[in-house]
């Protein structure tokens, strides 16, 4: 069982990661493969850490990889002869002398108490400084968290930015008569059945406290909107998912508020479709939009006043703003045949979306000071954008040989990953969660 | 109905009862005739007894006149009974041969009600001229037959937002819905669903398989 990074793009590093995982009853593969990877990248040099063994080098690995992936940094090699100990000032110019420029060194042991500590220190070598240091002790099973962590505080440091290496990714996995919901960490690993149905799932979506999913199932042939906690053994013992409504007609495309007090909704009924905000404390539902078209998709603006969301009133799908209060209207996208799914930024300032040509789907930005489109992705089919919370990368639905992969691509469009699920998974819906608090 | 015919057959019994004790009162009279010693009393007697006997007599023709009638009218019911049984059977007859019609007319293999599904272009929820023909014939027969139910299941390919792809199955289904309506079928006959993009019957991604995909289908409840 291993995961395996690729960069194909005439470089000749491969990194072969070791990782046990299970997934249901059956182990499988996660295959994660760099498939772009250009521009001007930071470069850092992550020792293996202090304290031998598989674990101190798995920490090591997972640091690399979740760096790497990013496609903003270069890693380095280095010799095994290499010290690993903490430097002193007179320590900055050997190092130097190798050609390093950023140096991440660390400890691993394992506590007294069964408990796991990891130790890590981020250099600045032509700055000759420490940047970063930082211990964790947690459980065992939390390593690869741990590792992730590392890399955020290590990204967060050296690009201004705040790290989701610790996020999760929910996604539905499609078999012959069954859809099942996952939550996986952001790099694929540790995948959790949340809920599982005979029927369709799609558009999950996270609360903005990371602790629910909405999604839309079918329950007597309706679409209806269901929500479920994280908590998967709470989940398992509480069954049944809470239904939202359901009102007449098909309720679907569940968008949390910021607040997480309400959903927006759109509800199919008479040949039209509208979005309504549904609170979630007493069911009772506000009308957002009122005309004979479709209106879905929405998504609420960081500060929760604006909603975007998709409309056919041009006679083709397009992307349109709404305020939420004294509502006012406005067309964002007239380029292109058909444009859907969007999605605010995290800070507003962008729209993620899909965008159709006459020939294939493809993901999209559009910059809502310029109204500039950005195609970002080359697939023929690609579907159901979501942004990291940093804003920074994309994951999206799309295929490989005749099933569903989800590949993530940066918003810059610079770096590209494409995961594929365990053998023989049909992968679809990606949702991106929240931040996780420290 | 039975207690009906019972009752019936009850008063006439009491009435046969009624009759023989009045003669067996006249039989009493008669041996009076021979007791010489109070024979004033009994032309007085006889002289009440006749008034008696024809006031009993003119009482027992008209009971029997009521018991006759009554009969009568037993009879009139029993037989507006059996005739209202009979437009009942009819009718149930008439009900089967109907949902023998139905089902008849719905599973005739070559008519155009044998048709079930409509077809779309991409994007698209008019109904195309070539599917009219279908739409009418079902139109027409759920105007025939008030009591059939249909559900339109609007579905579409794979392309493009499966979230969009649910309202316009939706707008499919329904303005297929409206155009039955339009032909004289009931909105209450009449249930409409989308599954989107989710339940394709056609799994390929070439043109053939995805225009299977883009299709409302009527689905005859029994």
């Amino acid at each position: 069982m291993f995961s395996v990074f690729r960069i194909t793009n005439g470089l000749t590093k491969v990194f072969w990661l070791s990782a046990v995982f299970l997934y249901g009853a059956a182990s499988a593969q996660v295959e994660i493969e760099i498939i772009a990877d250009e521009g001007a990248k930071i470069p850092i040099t992550v020792l293996p850490f202090e304290g031998g063994g598989a674990e101190a080098r798995l920490i090591s690995e997972i640091i690399s990889a979740d760096l790497m992936k990013t496609g903003l940094f270069t890693i380095q090699g280095f010799e095994k002869k290499w010290s690993r100990a903490k430097l002193t000032e007179s320590d900055y110019p050997d190092w130097k002398s190798k050609d390093v420029q950023n140096l991440v060194i660390g400890k691993f042991m394992d506590l007294d108490d069964g408990r796991i500590q990891g130790t890590f220190w981020l250099y600045d070598i032509l700055g000759q400084a420490m940047s970063v240091g930082y211990q964790i002790k947690d459980d065992p099973a939390q390593i690869r968290r741990m590792a992730h962590h590392f890399a955020d505080l290590i990204y967060e440091k050296l690009t201004g930015d705040k790290g989701i290496f610790r996020t999760k990714i929910a996604y539905v996995v499609r078999s012959k008569d069954k859809s099942t919901l996952v939550i996986a960490d952001s790099d694929g690993h540790n995948p959790k059945e949340i809920y599982s149905t005979n029927e369709p799932i799609l558009s999950p979506s996270w609360s903005p406290d990371g602790g629910q999913i909405a999604f839309v199932s079918f329950i007597n042939r309706k679409a209806a909107v269901h929500v479920v906690p994280v908590d998967y053994e709470r989940s398992r013992a509480t069954g049944k998912p809470r239904i939202i409504g359901p009102y007449p007609g098909s309720n679907s495309a569940p968008a949390w508020s910021p607040d997480g007090k309400s959903l927006a909704i759109a509800i199919s009924k008479d040949g039209k479709s509208d979005i309504f905000i549904v609170s979630l404390n007493d069911q009772s539902k506000v009308q957002i939009t009122n005309d004979r078209f479709i209106n879905t998709e929405p998504s609420f603006s960081s500060d929760g006043k604006n909603i975007v969301f998709t409309s056919d009133r041009p006679g083709r799908p397009q992307v349109y703003q709404t305020t939420v209060k004294a509502v006012s209207e406005v067309r964002l996208t007239y380029e292109g045949r058909y444009n859907a799914s969007p999605q605010f930024s995290p800070d507003d300032s962008f729209v993620v979306l899909i965008h159709y040509d006459e020939r294939k789907f493809n993901v999209g930005t559009l910059d809502m000071k310029s109204g500039i489109v950005q195609i970002l992705t080359n697939g023929s089919l690609d579907q159901s954008p979501s942004i990291s919370p940093n804003g920074k990368v994309i994951v999206y639905a799309s295929e490989a040989n005749g099933r569903g992969i989800l590949r993530f691509v940066s918003k810059n469009g610079r770096a590209k990953l494409r995961y594929v699920g365990p053998k023989g998974d049909d992968i679809r819906e990606p949702s991106w969660g929240p931040f996780i608090k420290d | 109905m039975t207690m009906k015919l019972l009752l019936a057959a009850g008063l006439l019994a009491a009435c046969i009862g009624c009759s023989s004790k009045t003669k067996m009162n006249a039989d009493i009279e008669q041996r009076d005739l021979f007791d010489e010693s109070d024979r004033r009393s009994f032309e007085q007697s006889t002289e009440l007894a006749e008034v008696s006997e024809a006031a009993s007599e003119a009482e027992l023709r008209a009971q029997q006149d009521e018991l006759k009638r009554e009969f009568e009218r037993e009879e009139q019911r029993l037989l507006e009974e059996r005739t209202k049984l009979d437009v009942e059977n009819a009718q149930k007859q008439e009900e089967m041969q109907r949902e023998a019609d139905i089902k008849e007319q719905l599973s005739q293999n070559d008519s155009l009600l044998s048709q079930r599904s409509v077809f779309y272009d991409f994007d698209s929820s008019v109904i195309k001229e070539a599917y009219r023909p279908i739409v009418k014939a079902h139109g027409n027969f759920l105007k025939q037959y008030p009591s059939v139910r249909i559900r339109i299941e609007g579905n579409c390919d794979d392309r493009g937002s499966r979230e969009y792809n649910l309202a316009l199955g939706q707008s499919r289904a329904e303005q297929l819905k409206q155009a039955l309506v339009l032909i004289g079928a009931r909105q209450d006959q009449i249930d409409v669903v989308s599954y989107g993009a989710e339940k394709p019957i056609a799994l390929g991604i070439d043109n053939d398989s995805r225009s299977k995909n883009r299709r409302s289908d009527l689905v005859y409840i029994d």
